[in-house]
């Protein structure tokens, strides 16, 4: 933080960029973001509801599921619930924040947002690090019948533990761009940029994370109430 | 050229700026936000590999001219050969044919807007195709281990082959994945542009029936995509970690990369054909200068084959151990899509009729439409249909029929509007002539090539074989589908004469060359750079009341009668 959070910040005016085509001088046109974003969020919807269904496929195909031998599901998945539901809540107040004009609120909450995204990012690291974990076990319980063969694991158990990893790296891989989102839009927060009547960036943080979010209870609700 | 309109005088006068001449240098166009830049390297990149996966057509009817496999290298190398047509046809030159490439064109003209919504994410979506046609070209240029040129999966690139391939099929993985997403980010554009762009006075159904299609089109660029390219990106996977979802023998399931396949190749479908018959309701109500019928019945049945189209996916499975119920289902549903297509057909002819036709070049496309369309569209029934299907999958029958729809219609459709929009695009006429020559050329070898494939297809001829028994009826048929490959290709080249004659010598094109009243056509041509000065006023524009013919500008002008208008 450069400044006490009661000052008044000293706001750098914005620069209006040269817009092409100029539908209104030095502004972009208004509501086509959003818009464009809702459609936006509703492509990237489609990739988790085809895993989702592959899923339930594999799910009813290989019963009992989960299948003898799997190892658990890790603990830190619900870590992990509670970070992405935490930076949801953070660009929210970040969101509520610059429609106020409130600066060292906006500053704070879209560094809170980023830290907490890293964060999952890396409870995410670990949950894989659990699955590898797991997986190893299985190797080990099912030894190759002579050497130099692959190892004898039972399908639904190979399948078990790749869909767990293919449905959370999907998350991953979404949550890697949120990242690269949220660290532009804190830079450009700190610098002041964000004004109460023009805050695009904020705002497609937001619906980002949001969606982030959702997807990630999907994905967490299908594993957890999957593998009962 | 020697006509001695006005030479001198314009000549040396400054010409008046388009976006042709407003800025100039390679730059000026590599890194351009203009759509209308934007549309015509789209179009020059597409029909350079339309070019090049026709040549592989003519190299697959040769091979086929005998029953041995006598003039492809090898039978591995033709299976190389029709993958790669299909997969260049299907990613890079008939998806994007009608939309990023006259779409980007002709819809902010038509919306009397200076651009689209996001110029830059359409420059981005220009250099995502760019990519992704480097990367599945690439592969043209690439043996593997048994010395073939190409990837032999099929378009659909089905597994478990597609798993255990040793061509570089991730390479030509990624370049369709790439091309998705440039079909993805240009379908979000032109839906925020549709939805945002228009003019105040222009409700909905005052749209040009054109960009109804184009936003159906667009719903299913962003709804249906994303699936393809997550079936891709697992497909990658599955290749590079041996993951096992899709590989029967680590206990996947292959038939879910069928449905994951289809659920979104199915609406490619319709991503194909909903913009060809935007372009085709244009083209019948301008040149039959008569009010199209039934405009509401047009508009929504885009928006209802665009829906339908999401639910008859399993149609392309009903030999993939589905269970029999749900193959019934997806029949019936099959049938459902005839009625909004067939809404389109009956509105078209019903505007036809006791119009005062122009038979020009774009007009024959446009009819050439109707008859193919109707052809591929009823054979689709047979196909829909399941005992006859379980007879006619994987025969030339199935090659035939969405020959007849992507090539017959979709294809067709954009010659139809490449040549209506030449003008406009160009400020350049084309020679009536050379067009309607290359169009009969075209038409004639294309019914020549297709038609007998739907009898050899029925008598069970099947695809993808590089020979066939020599005693087995099949040659004639053969022989002359080649011939008529032939013929269209000597088409093609002629309407390649046609525009280069165009370009370097055609006279200067009037503004509104046929009539037309969208209001692309009350902009010069070729457009200026903003398109228009000011936003224009919103009028009827299938009512063509207002335009006269002019002999001396070889285009249509406004009639100067005040208001009240006399019927022409």
């Amino acid at each position: 933080m450069r400044d006490s959070r009661d000052a008044p910040d000293p706001i750098p005016p914005v620069e209006p960029r040269e817009v092409w085509p100029p539908y209104a001088k030095g502004q972009s046109l208004p509501g086509a973001g959003v818009l464009g974003m809702w459609f936006f969020l509703a492509s990237l919807t489609m990739p988790f509801l085809a895993v989702f269904v592959g899923y339930l496929v594999f799910r009813a195909t290989y019963q009992p599921w989960p299948p003898a031998g799997a190892p658990p599901l890790p603990a830190l998945l619900w870590v992990c619930t509670g970070l992405i539901l935490c930076a949801s809540i953070a660009v929210h107040w970040g969101l509520v924040s610059v429609r106020a004009e409130r600066q060292a609120r906006v500053r704070a909450a879209t560094l809170a947002a980023l830290v907490l995204g890293a964060a999952f990012f890396a409870c995410q690291c670990g949950v894989w690090h659990e699955v590898w974990r797991g997986w190893e076990g299985v190797l080990a319980a099912h030894p190759a019948a002579a050497p130099g063969e692959q190892p004898a694991v039972p399908a639904a158990l190979r399948i078990f533990v790749v869909t767990l990893f293919l449905f959370t790296s999907l998350h991953a891989i979404h949550v890697i761009g949120g990242l690269v989102l949220q660290t532009v839009v804190t830079i450009r927060a700190f610098r002041g940029v964000y004004r109460y009547y023009h805050h695009p960036g904020i705002t497609y943080s937001a619906m980002y994370w949001h969606f982030l979010d959702a997807a990630w209870l999907l994905v967490f609700l299908a594993l957890v109430l999957g593998s009962r | 050229m020697s006509t001695s309109y006005q030479s001198s005088a314009e000549e040396t006068a400054p010409a008046p700026e388009n976006y042709l001449t407003s800025s100039r240098g390679i730059a000026s166009w590599i890194f351009t936000l203009d759509h209308k830049r934007i549309g015509i390297l789209y179009g020059v990149m597409i029909l350079l590999s339309f070019a090049a996966a026709g040549f592989i057509a003519l190299l697959i009817r040769t091979e086929l001219l005998t029953p041995a496999l006598d003039r492809a290298p090898s039978g591995d190398q033709y299976n190389a050969w029709f993958t790669l047509h299909g997969a260049i046809m299907v990613f890079m030159v008939i998806i994007p044919g009608v939309p990023a490439a006259l779409g980007n064109f002709v819809l902010p003209l038509m919306l009397g807007a200076k651009d689209v919504a996001f110029p830059r994410l359409n420059l981005m979506s220009f250099y995502f195709w760019l990519g992704g046609a480097g990367f599945l070209l690439s592969t043209l240029f690439l043996a593997g281990s048994t010395k073939v040129y190409g990837v032999d999966t099929g378009w659909t690139l089905y597994p478990p082959h597609s798993i255990r391939t040793t061509q570089f099929a991730s390479l030509a993985l990624t370049g369709v994945f790439l091309l998705g997403f440039s079909s993805i980010f240009t379908g979000l554009n032109f839906i925020v542009t549709i939805q945002k762009l228009r003019p105040r006075a222009m409700t909905w159904f005052k749209m040009p029936l054109f960009l109804w299609a184009i936003y159906s089109t667009a719903v299913l660029q962003v709804m249906a995509t994303p699936v393809l390219a997550i079936t891709l990106l697992l497909l990658i996977v599955e290749r590079t970690m041996g993951i096992g979802i899709f590989n029967p023998a680590l206990g996947g399931d292959p038939v879910l990369f069928q449905h994951f396949f289809w659920f979104y190749s199915h609406p490619a479908v319709y991503i194909m054909i909903l913009p060809a018959m935007g372009v085709v309701s244009e083209l019948i109500a301008v040149h039959s200068h008569r009010h199209i019928f039934g405009y509401r019945f047009i508009a929504w049945s885009s928006v209802a084959i665009a829906m339908f189209s999401f639910i008859v996916w399993g149609h392309h499975m009903f030999t993939s151990t589905m269970s029999p119920l749900m193959n019934a289902i997806f029949s019936a549903l099959t049938f459902s899509v005839s009625i909004p297509s067939a809404i389109k057909v009956f509105n078209w002819l019903a505007t036809l009729y006791k119009a005062s036709i122009s038979i020009t070049t774009p007009m024959l496309y446009g009819l050439a439409f109707i008859i193919l369309f109707t052809i591929g569209g009823l054979t689709g029934l047979h196909l829909g249909t399941l005992q006859v299907d379980i007879h006619l999958h994987d025969t030339y029958f199935v090659v035939a029929h969405f020959h007849y729809v992507m090539m017959g219609s979709a294809l067709m459709a954009m010659f139809g509007g490449l040549h209506h929009w030449w003008p406009k695009i160009t400020g350049r006429t084309y020679s009536e002539l050379l067009g309607q020559v290359s169009f009969w050329l075209i038409f004639i070898g294309f019914n020549t090539a297709f038609l007998p494939q739907f009898v050899m297809g029925s008598l069970g001829m099947p695809r993808r074989y590089a020979s066939y028994p020599a005693d087995a009826g099949f040659t004639g048929y053969h022989i002359a589908s080649t011939i008529g490959a032939y013929i269209m290709a000597v088409g093609f080249v002629v309407m390649f004469v046609c525009f280069v004659q165009s370009l370097a010598a055609g006279r200067k094109a009037a503004a509104n060359p046929w009539g037309g009243n969208s209001l692309e056509w009350h902009c010069a041509a070729p457009p200026p750079h903003t398109n228009f000065e000011t936003v224009p006023e919103v009028i009827d524009c299938y009512d063509f009341h207002d335009w006269r013919y002019d002999a001396a500008s070889g285009g249509f002008i406004k009639k100067t009668t005040a208001p009240g208008r006399v019927p022409a």
